[in-house]
C-alpha cells in the first residue's frame, strides 16, 4: 500500500482508485464508530456517507487534509454526531448481541450481557465530549493523540476527559457492583 | 500494592473493551455507500475547475443532506425498520439467555432475518400495537424497581403513515415519533429530565420518496418464526397449554438454567426466561428474563404485549399526533431540493436498454454471482453510471464502475504501474495504490468508455478474468 500521504496528494486531483482506497480502508471504522454512538445502522450509514460527502467538499474547495486523513475523518464525523446530540439526548450505547458465542459458558454469556448493559447504562451519563473520548479511545483502539487530532483538543485534554470519564463511570459502577454481586474485596 | 481505584479503573477499561462488538457491517448498504461516494468524487471532479463558484445552497443540494437529515434519517429508519424491531424486540432482549443453552445455536440475526422474510407478505389496513417494557438491567432487588414504559403505536400497512407513542409509567410522553402523509414527527426526552414541560416535537415535511415506503407484514408469521425457533431448542420446554389471565389459551415456553456456575466476579447466577404465546395465532404475549441472586428471582426484562390487532384500512387515525396533549409541535425548516441518490438492481437485458457500452463476464465463473446497480432517474444527457459487481465463491471480488470517457491523459497519468491488453481490445492500466493484494485499475474500452476496476484478487487472476469480459448486450 502506498503511503497516507500519496494517498491523500492522489485523492486531491480525484484519483477515483486513491478514493476508493480511502472509502475502502477508512470507511468501517467511520461507520463503527457512528453506530457506536448513534445506535442504528441506518443513521450509522448515513453518518458515513454525509462524512465522505464533505471530505470530498473539502478536497474540491482546496482545503482538506495534507495528513492524518483518518483522524480528519473521525473529526468530521464527531461534528455531525455532536449536532445531533444538540437535538436529542444521546442513546444509549447499542449493546450488540454476541450469538456466536457458542463456546462460552452460558452462564458466562448471561454475566457478560448483564455487565455490558451496566457499563451501557453508566455511559449515558457522561457528558458528550467524555463519551466520544471512551468510543474512539476504547472501543475504536485509537490512540490518544489520534483522539486529540479528532476532536480538535489538545492531548492533555483528551487525557484529562478519558480520566474524568473513567472516573465517572468508576462511581456509577463499582458501588452499583458491589450492591448487585454483593462483592466483598 | 495496587490502589484500590486503579484496579477498578482496569477492571473498567476490561469492561469497556467488551462493548467493541459491533455487528459486522451490511455489505450492500456499504457498496453502495462506496458507489455513491465515488459517483459523487467523479462528478465533482468534472466540475472542478468552476467548483469555487458553487453556493451554500448548491453544497447543500450536492450532498443531498440538509441540518435536519438526522432526523429525517430518524423518522425513515423508524418507518422502514420499526416493523422489524417490534416483531423481534423480544427476541433481541432476551436471545442472550437462548443462546446461552449452547445446544442450538439461535441466532438473533436468522430470527430477524426470518421475520423479515415474513414480512413481504402483503397486508392491509391498520396495525395497532401496544408494548409494556419493563427494563431492571443493574438487578436491582425489590418490587419492580426498573423503568417502565409502553409503546403505543399504529402503523398503516397500505400507505405507510404511522406514529408512536412511548409513555414513562406514569403517563407522561417521553418520545413520540410519526409521519402522517405530509410531515415526519419526532421527539424524545432527554434523559433524566422528567420535568413537567410538553415534549418538544419537531415537524419537517417529508422527502418526495418517503410515500413509495410504506409497509407490509404479516405480523403473525413473524411471530411464528420466534415461536419455531424457541421451541426447537431442545433446552427449551414446552408447558402444556395453559390460559392466560384474560383466558387465552397459551403455549408457555420456558429455558430454565439451573446449572450454578461461577460468574466472573465469583458470584453464582443462574438464568431463566419465559415466553408465552398465544396459542393460536402464536402471538407473543410476554417474554421474561429472570436472574437469581442469592435467594431472590429478580426479574431484568419484561416485555408484554398488551394490544395486537389490524383495524381496518381508513380508520380515523390522527397520524398528526394533534389528539395528543402534552407535546409542543415546533416546525423545523423546510429541508433543501434533495438529490440524495437511490439505487436499483438491473439485469443485464435492462442495462442494455441504458448503454451500449458494458462488460459482462461470460461466462460466469462457477460460483460467481452478478449484481448490477446503478443511481435510478439519471439525467438522459450524460453518460449512465452503474457498475457490475461480481462475487466469488471464497467471498473474492470483481467490480466494474463506469466512468465514462476520460479527459486524454488522464488514465496514463494515474494509472501508470503496468497495462494489460486482452485479446477482446479491452486494456488494463494498473493504479499505484491498491491494498492488501487486490487491484485497482482502470479499464478502458475499444469505444473509449471506462471502467473503474476493483477486485479483491491479484492481477494474474484480474487478467484471467479479462478474457473472458464481453461485451453486453
Amino acid at each position: 500500500m502506498i503511503s497516507e500521504s500519496e494517498l491523500i496528494e492522489r485523492a486531491r486531483s480525484f484519483d477515483l482508485a486513491a478514493l476508493a482506497e480511502i472509502y475502502d480502508h477508512y470507511s468501517p471504522g467511520i461507520y463503527r464508530y457512528a453506530l457506536h454512538l448513534l445506535g442504528d445502522p441506518q443513521q450509522a450509514e448515513d453518518c458515513t456517507a454525509e462524512t465522505f460527502t464533505r471530505y470530498l467538499q473539502g478536497v474540491r474547495s482546496g482545503g482538506g487534509p495534507q495528513d492524518h486523513l483518518q483522524a480528519y475523518l473521525y473529526r468530521i464525523a464527531h461534528n455531525q454526531i455532536t449536532d445531533v446530540y444538540r437535538r436529542q439526548p444521546p442513546p444509549p450505547l447499542p449493546l450488540f448481541d454476541d450469538v456466536s458465542g457458542a463456546d462460552q459458558e452460558p452462564i458466562q454469556t448471561v454475566v457478560e450481557r448483564i455487565e455490558k448493559e451496566q457499563v451501557r447504562a453508566a455511559l449515558v451519563h457522561l457528558t458528550p465530549d467524555q463519551r466520544q473520548v471512551i468510543v474512539l479511545r476504547y472501543l475504536e483502539g485509537l490512540e490518544n493523540e489520534m483522539v486529540a487530532l479528532a476532536l480538535e483538543k489538545p492531548v492533555g485534554a483528551i487525557k484529562s476527559l478519558q480520566h474524568r470519564a473513567i472516573d465517572a463511570l468508576r462511581r456509577m459502577l463499582v458501588p452499583q457492583k458491589e450492591e448487585i454481586y454483593g462483592e466483598t474485596e | 500494592m495496587v490502589k484500590p481505584n486503579k484496579r477498578e479503573d482496569a477492571n473498567i477499561e476490561k469492561l469497556l473493551g467488551k462493548l467493541n462488538d459491533a455487528p459486522a457491517r451490511d455489505p450492500q448498504a456499504q457498496a453502495h455507500g462506496r458507489a455513491r461516494f465515488l459517483a459523487q468524487a467523479k462528478a465533482l471532479a468534472k466540475s472542478q475547475p468552476t467548483a469555487p463558484a458553487v453556493s451554500r445552497e448548491e453544497e447543500v443540494r450536492h450532498t443531498g443532506r440538509n441540518e435536519n437529515f438526522f432526523e429525517r434519517i430518524l423518522n425513515t429508519m423508524k418507518l422502514q425498520n420499526r416493523f422489524t424491531a417490534l416483531a423481534v424486540v423480544a427476541a433481541v432482549i432476551v436471545i442472550a439467555a437462548f443462546v446461552a443453552s449452547n445446544i442450538t445455536t439461535v441466532s438473533a440475526q436468522q430470527i430477524i432475518t426470518r421475520a423479515t422474510a415474513a414480512q413481504t407478505l402483503p397486508t392491509q389496513g391498520i396495525w395497532h400495537t401496544q408494548i409494556q417494557v419493563y427494563q431492571n438491567h443493574t438487578m436491582l432487588a425489590g418490587n419492580h424497581p426498573g423503568t417502565t414504559t409502553i409503546d403505543d403505536d399504529y402503523s398503516d400497512l397500505t400507505n405507510g403513515e404511522y406514529r408512536s407513542v412511548t409513555q414513562d409509567s406514569a403517563g407522561k410522553i417521553i418520545q413520540v415519533a410519526a409521519y402522517d402523509g405530509t410531515y415526519n414527527y419526532s421527539g424524545l426526552q432527554a434523559a433524566g429530565n422528567a420535568g413537567t414541560d410538553p415534549l418538544k416535537v419537531t415537524r419537517v415535511k417529508a422527502g418526495p420518496d418517503q410515500k413509495a415506503k410504506t409497509g407490509s407484514i404479516d405480523p403473525v408469521g413473524s411471530f411464528k418464526a420466534l415461536f419455531d425457533d424457541f421451541r426447537n431448542n431442545p433446552r427449551v420446554r414446552v408447558d402444556s397449554q395453559k390460559t392466560w389471565t384474560d383466558g387465552t389459551p397459551v403455549y408457555v415456553l420456558v429455558d430454565d438454567n439451573f446449572q450454578s456456575q461461577k460468574g466472573v466476579d465469583g458470584a453464582t447466577y443462574t438464568g431463566s426466561m419465559r415466553m408465552v404465546f398465544n396459542s393460536k395465532t402464536y402471538q407473543l404475549i410476554e417474554s421474561q428474563t429472570t436472574v437469581r441472586n442469592g435467594d431472590q428471582d429478580i426479574v431484568i426484562d419484561e416485555v408484554q404485549w398488551l394490544v395486537d390487532e389490524v383495524l381496518p384500512t381508513g380508520s380515523p387515525m390522527a397520524w398528526d399526533l394533534s389528539d395528543l396533549k402534552d407535546i409542543n409541535i415546533v416546525d423545523e425548516a423546510q429541508p433543501a431540493t434533495q438529490d440524495n441518490p437511490t439505487f436499483e438492481t438491473l439485469t443485464e437485458q435492462q442495462l442494455a436498454t441504458h448503454t451500449k457500452s458494458f462488460y459482462v463476464l461470460q461466462p460466469l465463473p462457477a460460483g460467481y454471482t452478478e449484481k448490477i446497480v446503478a443511481v435510478t432517474d439519471q439525467p438522459k444527457d450524460q453518460d449512465y453510471g452503474f457498475e457490475v459487481n461480481y462475487t466469488g465463491p471464497n467471498g473474492e471480488t470483481f467490480g466494474l464502475q463506469a466512468v465514462g470517457k476520460m479527459e486524454p491523459g488522464f488514465v496514463e497519468s494515474n494509472f501508470y504501474d503496468g497495462s494489460y491488453k486482452a485479446a477482446s481490445g479491452l486494456m488494463i492500466n494498473y493504479s499505484p495504490s491498491h491494498s492488501g493484494g487486490g487491484t485497482s485499475a482502470m479499464l478502458t474500452a475499444p469505444d473509449g468508455n471506462s471502467f473503474l476496476l476493483t477486485s479483491s484478487l491479484p492481477r494474474e487472476q484480474v487478467q484471467n478474468l479479462m478474457e473472458t469480459l464481453m461485451k453486453g448486450q
